[in-house]
């Protein structure tokens, strides 16, 4: 597909809206793993989806390259709705989102040469066999690889060398936008800061989207332009990097932020700002999901679910304690990272 | 004899199909009673390996080849298989990454736990439960007496860790080693684990050897660090020092390719070349030289010793610590 038939009146290449991802349980229990979501990514953007285990942050990447079907809400991709897509028109669409994974020793086949691995994904674009193998080593040579690894096996190569193949593979049908979870989680540091500056030289070069899924929030705030943090399969909080790190509106990004160790930092105190553990999905709690863990949580949290709303600094906060976005003028992004208590 | 743990020139070799690989070369630190020692590496560094000969845990295909550990100046590695038992447990204790490799999946959480206290401690079954429902309570455990009849499969990773800590500090150890004991924890689970494991062993007087792949984790917790890269120990010194002004140039590195939390970021991140070493894998010279941006000729050709606190021929130049 090419460029002009992505659709030029689309300024997102993803929208998502109200999207509701539901799991079935035993004795008909209904898990909502993703409970109302909506967020869009602009081409050459990356928007970082962070979260606890079980907030819903990897079902949203799976409900959008319809791995999991949703149970409602719209997604559009490339201006596309891929709900109901199938066959041929199923495969198309995936050529526009790619995904990349936490390990890739279990996403690419051990059996399967590196060059045949990238291959694949050319084939899938319908490349001619004769331009093929020149391809490969295009493909290899942009993601850092000398191309004599295509005659090797995964085994062969280190973690850090593996991922440049899966990366080398998603962008092989040349996707739009890809989605990594956890892409970076399982490198070592020091071979980490090598791939996410290859993410950030991919975007600059082809104006590629990612939606980043990470737990690392350092990670995070490096590769995102824009942050939504997840609770029990809701957002809770969107903003740009310097709004959500800067000055977090949600109590629960700043007990998340405030519980990343930084090397460093002498500690004063106990690390703790959250007790407990997420509630199961399959059992949220009333009115907010957050409040029996909330520090600050008033009776109007443990009766009335907060909508996302516009908050001091810009960012939306989905909670009904948040200082509220002054009237006036549009609000200024902060740009000063501050601490707030 | 100050300290409590002494590991002295520890030199562990894998069998392997293509021969006797060594995993780690030769580190010497010692652990005084109640002090906190961070050790830090990434993959292949041979941090968890270098535990596992102090507990006497290696693998069958690891052997130590040479080198001591002594513990409140006893031969551990002579210990015959009785003396070990009574040590490890008792006086030595251990934390793993992954609870669930530490607790037997099909034995009750309460038979874990007062097994412990019955065969260090000499408690009955009845002192024993009592103990054991008080431990649980102790890390956080809600409804602990309860609790003790259920399987480790009922309990959330972050409740594991909690009783794996439990159990460890039971017989109250004068030495905890804890091997990435938060790395497959959320964030805000990982700040209670280590908010836990800061007072049980606080309390206790507890020493303890936190090894992980975390500066951050390393530095909010412990009095010294270690950095190991490549089986050695390439600077040490304390948590201020390595964080603050850190010499060696790997440890330099890997603090930088860490994204800070505030203020400006980079455009793009520095990153050390290529990947670690794997196990075993041994250039001449430097480890870390084929990856180094400061290695001259003299780094690929003659490992460099720890001087000042730093094994890097180019740092040690500079002489003692400012």
């Amino acid at each position: 597909m090419s460029a002009d038939q992505r659709g030029e009146r689309e300024v997102n290449v993803v929208e998502v809206e109200d999207l509701r991802v539901h799991f079935s349980r035993r004795r008909g229990v209904t898990v909502r793993a993703v409970d109302g979501v909506s967020f869009t990514v602009a081409p050459g953007e990356t928007l970082g989806l962070a979260g606890e285990s079980g907030s819903g942050k990897s079902t949203v990447a799976r409900a959008l390259l319809r791995i999991t079907d949703p149970a409602g809400g719209r997604i559009r991709i490339g201006g596309r709705d891929i709900a109901g897509l199938r066959g041929k028109n199923l495969k198309t669409f995936r050529r526009q989102m790619q995904m990349v994974y936490q390990d890739p020793y279990d996403s690419l086949d051990p059996r399967m040469k590196i060059g045949a691995t990238v291959e694949e994904a050319l084939i899938v674009r319908g490349v001619p066999a004769r331009e093929r193998a020149t391809r490969v080593r295009e493909l290899l040579d942009r993601v850092g690889l000398p191309s004599g690894l295509a005659v090797r096996y995964p085994h062969e190569l280190s973690g850090g060398q593996r991922q440049r193949v899966s990366i080398a593979r998603a962008l092989g049908v040349d996707p739009a936008v890809i989605a990594c979870d956890e892409a970076v989680s399982a490198l070592d540091v020091s071979v980490r800061a090598q791939i996410l500056n290859l993410l950030k030289d991919l975007q600059e070069d082809s104006g590629l989207a990612y939606l980043f899924i990470s737990h690392d929030l350092s990670t995070m705030r490096f590769a995102a332009d824009r942050i939504a943090i997840m609770y029990l399969g809701r957002l809770v909080e969107i903003g740009t990097g310097d709004q959500v790190f800067g000055a977090p509106r949600h109590p629960y990004t700043q007990a998340l932020l405030a519980a990343v160790p930084v090397p460093g930092a002498r500690r004063t105190g106990p690390r703790v700002r959250l007790a407990g553990e997420p509630p199961s999905p399959a059992d949220p709690p009333t009115g907010c999901a957050f409040h029996p863990r909330c520090p600050l949580a008033e009776e109007i949290c443990r009766t009335t679910r907060p909508e996302l709303a516009v908050k001091r600094g810009g960012q939306l906060a989905a909670c009904h304690l948040a200082p509220e976005a002054e009237p006036g003028p549009k609000p200024e992004p902060e740009r000063n990272p501050e601490v707030t208590p | 004899m100050d300290a409590l743990l002494d590991v002295d020139d520890l030199v562990v070799r894998f069998a392997t199909p293509t021969g006797d690989h060594p995993a780690v070369r030769g580190v010497s630190f010692s652990v005084a009673a109640g002090e906190r020692l961070g050790i830090v590496g990434e993959s292949g560094s041979g941090k968890s390996v270098t535990a596992q000969a102090v507990m006497r845990l290696l693998g069958p295909a690891a052997t130590v080849a040479s080198g001591a550990v002594r513990f409140e100046g006893r031969d551990v590695l002579g210990f015959p298989r009785d003396e070990l038992r009574r040590w490890r447990g008792a006086q030595a204790a251990m934390v793993f990454q992954d609870p669930l490799s530490s607790l037997n999946p099909l034995v009750r959480i309460g038979r874990q736990v007062t097994e412990t206290l019955r065969e260090h401690l000499g408690m009955d079954r009845r002192a024993a439960a009592v103990r054991a429902a008080e431990l649980l309570a102790e890390v956080g455990i809600p409804d602990a007496a309860a609790r003790l009849r259920d399987y480790p499969m009922t309990f959330s990773g972050g409740m594991r860790q909690r009783v794996a800590v439990a159990i460890a500090v039971s017989c109250s150890p004068r030495l905890l080693i804890a091997d990435e004991p938060t790395t497959a924890l959320d964030v805000t689970v990982q700040a209670q684990v280590l908010d836990l494991m800061d007072r049980m062993t606080a309390e206790l007087g507890t020493a303890v050897i936190l090894i992980s792949h975390d500066l951050g984790v390393v530095s909010t917790f412990c009095d010294r660090v270690l950095v190991m890269y490549g089986g050695r120990v390439v600077e040490s010194g304390t948590t201020e020092e390595i964080v603050g002004a850190p010499r060696h140039p790997y440890t330099r590195a890997l603090l930088g390719s860490i994204p800070a939390m505030t203020g400006p970021l980079p455009r793009r991140l520095p990153s050390i070349p290529g990947s670690p070493p794997q196990a075993g894998a041994h250039v001449p010279g430097c480890s870390f030289a084929p990856r180094c941006p400061l290695a001259e000729d003299l780094c690929h050709e003659v490992e460099p010793s720890m001087e000042y606190g730093v094994a890097c021929h180019v740092a040690a130049r500079a002489g003692e610590r400012p």
